[in-house]
Formats: structure tokens, sequence, C-alpha cells
């Protein structure tokens, strides 16, 4: 459900802007590292788990205004650097910052035992990311598909230029949804923060997952984002306890097959 | 005299470093229909992008309705009163035909134009307000490009080849609803391959060739020209 959460903002940016941004995984970090310290500060991780999302989206609207709007038309080999780019700079800020230890966020008390579902012990807080997750996608989709203000954000995906045309100021709408691809982003790192730890380097390991997960799902769908990380964190985490000897690569060999059957990802246009 | 709606000075517009533009320059005042008309390649498509901004003109001046429309935003212009319907009429797959009409935003209760009136002008839009705009037709959709872009409540609408690909009927009736328009004082510039009907609308001819302002003037003027018709078009 975390990839789910970072795989439905990187769609989301990539669908509007045609920009692949590598740095997806740093905002998803550095929400991660604001959120820790918003719980230290505070020690309520229910502000960290609203506020985190909100610094991130925050981060992700200054990062479009100073660089984004401007390698919008730049040729992919400039917007690849320059997002690559980005991954080291949110990673040595990260270092200054917080410095290079690892540190671990706790579950608030009324989720940190376990439930029995279907017979299994299973840790609450971890059904509370899935409900976190289901929930994100319910409100995105009613977002996209019901109202007036989705049905502009479509019309911008689909054609720009025509978008223009008939009065919606596209270049606003970029703005508010790369920020709130970002804000998902932080998000995702806030949730994940009391499961893997906040540590330099978590960014890299959601990043190619990440990637995967919009390849396979089909690059602009949210569909594609929801049922792509579904499929590629069943399929890592039952290949690593089932299969381990071949875990390391099953992820890819089934995005090699997706694109081998369907070029655009499954759900791409 | 009527007032001077539209004034286009020597404008010049680069694609990467062809320069397709090089001297387009015409004037159209209020309810004018003007047909821009050329050789494939002329530059007539570039011409009518350049007066929104889609394709920015390296120099020039566009000036509507008192303003130099230099660096001014599409969306902008748009609200303004000038918008494209372009050649390939700019459908939203993901839209449906209700959604696309009703995601312009209207600012003002007195506009022009309002959906009744749309389906006045097209009514077969008004059965398929659930479809999507992919699984149309040619002719329906350029009604639907048509009734987006009177949404916006233009002053001055261009029309890129709108009969492009349609049925002689489905021409016709085209013809018809852009009549009514100009009829309620509405101004066009229209580009088209079908010159008769181009003619039939308009009151003023401007003539493209390779990127520059060959001739402009009245209709008539233009028929009786064969000079020009022949030089500039093959007609």
């Amino acid at each position: 459900m975390t990839l789910f959460l970072l795989s439905a903002g990187l769609t989301i940016i990539f669908g509007l802007m045609k920009i692949v941004n590598l740095a997806h995984g740093s905002l998803y970090m550095i929400g991660a590292y604001i959120g820790l310290s918003i719980w230290t500060i505070s020690t309520s991780f229910w502000l960290a788990l609203i506020l985190a999302p909100l610094f991130t989206a925050l981060i992700g609207y200054l990062l479009y205004q100073v660089l984004f709007r401007h390698i919008q038309i730049a040729d992919p080999m400039r917007q690849v650097l320059l997002t690559f780019g980005l991954i080291y700079i949110g990673l040595d800020s990260v270092r200054l910052f917080w410095g290079t230890m690892s540190h671990s966020i706790s579950a608030p008390n009324i989720l940190s035992n376990s439930i029995i579902v279907l017979g299994e012990s299973y840790p609450s807080y971890r059904l509370f990311v899935i409900f976190i997750g289901i929930l994100i996608a319910a409100l995105l989709y009613i977002f996209l598909e019901k109202t007036k203000i989705g049905a502009k954000v479509r019309a911008s995906v689909d054609d720009p230029e025509m978008a223009k045309l008939l009065r919606i100021d596209t270049d606003k709408i970029l703005i508010y949804m790369f920020a709130l691809g970002c804000g998902l982003a932080g998000l995702a790192g806030i949730t994940v923060a009391p499961i893997l730890g906040v540590e330099p380097g978590m960014d890299m390991e959601v990043l190619v997952l990440t990637l995967i997960v919009v390849v396979v799902g089909g690059p602009g769908s949210l569909k594609g984002a929801l049922i792509g990380s579904l499929l590629i964190g069943f399929v890592d985490s039952y290949g690593k306890v089932y299969i381990p000897e071949i875990a390391q690569i099953i992820i890819y060999a089934v995005m090699a097959v997706t694109l081998l059957l369907k070029p655009n990802g499954l759900y791409g246009r | 005299m009527s007032n001077v709606l539209l004034n286009v000075e020597n404008l010049n517009t680069y694609y990467g470093k062809s320069h397709i533009l090089q001297g387009i320059s015409f004037s159209l005042s209020d309810n004018d229909c003007m047909a821009i008309l050329g050789r494939n390649g002329a530059g007539k498509t570039t011409t009518l992008r350049s007066l929104v901004n889609l394709s920015k003109p390296d120099s020039g001046n566009v000036i509507f309705m008192d303003e130099n429309l230099k660096n001014i935003k599409p969306y902008y212009i748009a609200e303004k009163g000038m918008t494209l319907v372009p050649e390939n009429r700019g459908m939203f797959p993901s839209l449906t035909v209700e959604e696309s009409l009703s995601i312009i935003s209207q600012y003002n209760s007195n506009n022009l134009w309002t959906l009744p009136k749309i389906f006045e002008l097209f009514p077969s839009l008004k059965h398929r307000l659930k479809n999507k705009s992919n699984e149309f037709s040619g002719g329906e959709q350029q009604m639907l490009a048509i009734s987006r872009a009177l949404l916006t409540n233009p002053k001055l609408l261009l029309l890129d080849e709108p009969t492009q690909g349609l049925a002689p009927n489905i021409v016709n009736e085209l013809f018809k609803a852009l009549s009514s328009l100009l009829k309620s004082g509405l101004s066009i510039i229209i580009v088209e391959q079908n010159i008769k009907m181009a003619l039939n609308l308009a009151n003023k001819v401007s003539v493209i060739g390779k990127g520059k302002t060959k001739w402009t003037g009245s209709k008539s003027k233009f028929q009786n020209n064969t000079g020009v018709q022949k030089e500039w078009l093959g007609i």
C-alpha cells in the first residue's frame, strides 16, 4: 500500500508533465524525516501523519516553482539529470539535518497491538496502513472522476493545449497536482516509518520498486498504479518467502513479461 | 466603419530553426469572417496557433481588442475572447461529453452561450451527454469542439479545417451553424481546404503563400482577381 501511495504520486506527475521524477523517492524519505521531527517534538504520531505530507507537498510546490517549471519542455536527458541530481541533494540534506543514524518511530498505542485476521495474528498498524492506502485510492478516484476539477485535470492530461484554449489554467493545475503527488510520497514516508524505520538510503530502495510499478501499471494511469502496486507488492513478498533463490529478479521478470505482452503497461493509454 | 477587433502586424514564427511565418499581416473588424487560404504548408495552421500563442511568434504583434498579446498565456487569451478549434479537434478521450462541456468555467450569468443554446445549435449532442467523445464520428467531434469553444464566450473564433474528412450533409449542417453564429455577431477566422464553403461564409479573404501574406481584401475583390487565385491557390 505504501507502494501504491508512491506510485500514485509518481504516475499523476508523469501523466501531467511527462516527466519521470527520479527524486520521488527522496520526497518519500524527506516526508519520513519531517514526520520523525514532528513526532520527536510533539510526541504525537497523528500530528506527524497529518503535517509531514503537507510539508512534503510544500517542498514539492517550491521545487516546481524553482526547478520543474523550467524543464517541462526540455529534452528527457536534462530531466533525468536534474531529477537524478536532486536525489543526491536530498540525501545530503537529510544527512546534514538529521545525521546518518537510522531512527525509529513507534506507532501510536492504539495501533501497537496485533489482532487476529483470518486465523493469523497481524499487527494492527499494518492494517491501518492498508486502510490509509484504500482511503487515499478512494479519495483520489472520487476527486479525479467525479469532480469538476478532476475533469479539468483529466482534460489537461489528454490534451494540454486544448485545455488552455478552453480557459483552463493548466499551469496552476500542474503546480497543485505536482504538490499533491509529492504530498502522497510524504504520506508514504511517514506511514511506513513505524514499520521500516527512518534512515538515509530508504529513498533508493523504494524508487526502483515504484518505477517498476508505474511501468507495469501503465504510466499516467491511477488504476494501473493500484493494480501494479498490488501485483509487484505480492510478487515481491511471496517471492521472498517461497522462492528466495530468485526473489531478487522475480519482479524484474514480471516487468519484462508485462512489457512484452503490453508495451504500454497494464492500463497504459 | 466598424471597430477593429484584431490587428496582426508582420508576424514571424519559427518551429525550431525553420522559419515558418515570415511576415503575416491582416486586420479584422467586429463581425467579420475571414477566410485564410493557401496551399498545404503555406503556414495557415501556424498563423492560427500564433494568434493564440500556442506557437510563440518571435516578432510582430497581435493586437486583440486593443491589447498586445505578446507573452500572454493562451488560457488568458481564451478568457479575453479569442479561442481556436484545432484541426485535430482536441478531443478529451477520458471525458464524457457532459464533462467536456462542464469544465469550461462560466464566470458570469449574462454569458451569451449556455448549454441550452448549444443544444439548440447542435441538437444531436444533447442525446450523447454520457458518451465519451472518442466514440464519436468526425462530424460529432467537430460539433462538440465548436460547442466547447462557444462556451468560453468568444468574440473571435478561429477554425482550422473544420470540414476536413466530413460527409457532405454534415458539412452543410456545419455551414448552417456557422452562418447562424455570424448572424449572432461572432467574428470568425476560418482556414479551409473547402474554398467554396469558406467563401460562402467569409466577407474577407487573406491569401498566404510560403509563410507570407500575399494578398488581403474583400471577398468580391478576391473572386474577381484570377491572378491571385492562380498564383497562390492554383485554381
